[in-house]
């Protein structure tokens, strides 16, 4: 078979291929799945903003303690939650939703853009999420119990945790996002080359 | 019906032999194939008000489909590709051909089966060759230059041609 006959057997199987459309359900399933992805990504954006202000909520009544280390601790805590979400929103406004109409080598490099973005935001979590958040909240119990044993048990547990959380977010560069990375230097490489 | 809903529709209905190929090449089973044609048809129906008309409705047709299969595929786990120069696969038929229909059913599927060696970019770039697009509405398609798409279609019949000689289509 030569190509130009390859060519023929395509677009004649794309013929027998063809088939009615029942219309009404087409649209109705069609408008059904839409309205589900768009719930899903309005839902992910808003999960963020919704645990920040219940977060917020459950420690703004520590801000009247007596203490003012409490006071300082709840301070940091809010002040990290808040920079935390300025910061997620701003990386997630930057890239916005690919734009799927968009020619194909420009999505993979908007898409790579939007990796390189989430990578640098993975490695340097340590900063600008866990030990603000680790610092504050041991700052708070600190205020609230004294120095003591419970304290530094606590403590432990948070560092613990905040360790637990750098290590997931490491293995998710390593695992999950540096491979996506690469597949999508190698697409561009090949649509180039 | 809506506005959105006819243009939507008369989209489908005069591209789906289109959408159906890039459903079937970009997926490896019929359940993945029809999962796929599915959420290309959504991706088409969300980004139809953002169509102005600024590429023709085919360049766009087939650039939301093959972005949506490519992007699917890439967030599916990376598995290892098939080098091109491997034997024949499981798809060969060996009984006899008992009318023409089967015979050129079965030509198509070959046909299948070698595009399906081609890694993804290529898999584009033949797909469009096949359905009769120029090397201008390619290379607008696939967001590289025509001398690019002269260069990858030079390589790529070459390779074709080769596996359909070796597999005796």
């Amino acid at each position: 078979m030569s190509l130009e006959q390859a060519k023929q057997t395509w677009q004649a199987g794309g013929r027998t291929g063809a088939r009615a459309l029942d219309e009404a359900s087409l649209v109705r399933r069609v408008r059904r799945q839409a309205s589900a992805f768009e719930r899903r990504i309005r839902w992910r954006d808003r999960i963020e903003s919704v645990a920040i202000l219940i977060a917020s909520a459950a420690l703004l009544p520590l801000l009247l303690r007596p203490e003012w280390i409490t006071r300082v601790g709840v301070a940091v805590v809010l002040a990290a939650g808040l920079f935390i979400f300025l910061k997620l929103r701003r990386a997630r406004r930057r890239h916005g939703p690919p734009d799927v109409s968009a020619p194909l080598a420009d999505v993979l490099r908007a898409e790579q853009e939007r990796l390189d973005t989430q990578i640098r935001l993975l490695e340097g979590v340590l900063w600008w999420y866990i030990v603000p958040l680790c610092v504050g909240l041991i700052v708070v119990f600190v205020g609230l119990s004294g120095w003591s044993t419970a304290s530094l048990l606590y403590a432990a547990a948070v560092v613990l945790l905040g360790g637990g959380i750098y290590l997931l977010n490491r293995r998710a560069v390593a695992r999950g996002l540096r491979p996506r990375r690469e597949k999508l230097q190698r697409l561009l490489e090949r649509l180039d080359g | 019906m809506s506005d959105r809903e006819e243009r939507f529709l008369r989209l489908v209905s005069e591209n789906e032999g289109r959408l159906r190929r890039i459903s079937r090449i970009y997926a490896d089973d019929p359940a993945s194939r029809s999962d796929l044609y599915q959420e290309i048809l959504v991706q088409l129906w969300r980004a139809l008000p953002s169509f102005r008309g600024a590429a023709s409705a085919s360049t766009w047709l087939y650039r939301v489909a093959l972005n949506t299969a490519l992007g699917i595929r890439r967030r599916r786990r990376a598995r290892p590709e098939v080098a091109f120069s491997e034997g024949p696969a499981e798809w060969a038929h060996e009984g006899p051909l008992p009318d023409e229909r089967l015979e050129s059913k079965e030509r198509l599927e070959r046909l299948y089966a070698g595009i399906e060696r081609l890694d993804e970019v290529d898999r584009a770039v033949v797909l469009l060759y096949l359905d009769d697009r120029s090397y201008r509405q390619i290379a607008d398609v696939l967001g590289i230059s025509e001398s690019n798409v002269g260069v990858k279609l030079h390589r790529i019949r070459k390779r074709l041609a080769e596996w359909l000689r070796e597999v005796g289509v």
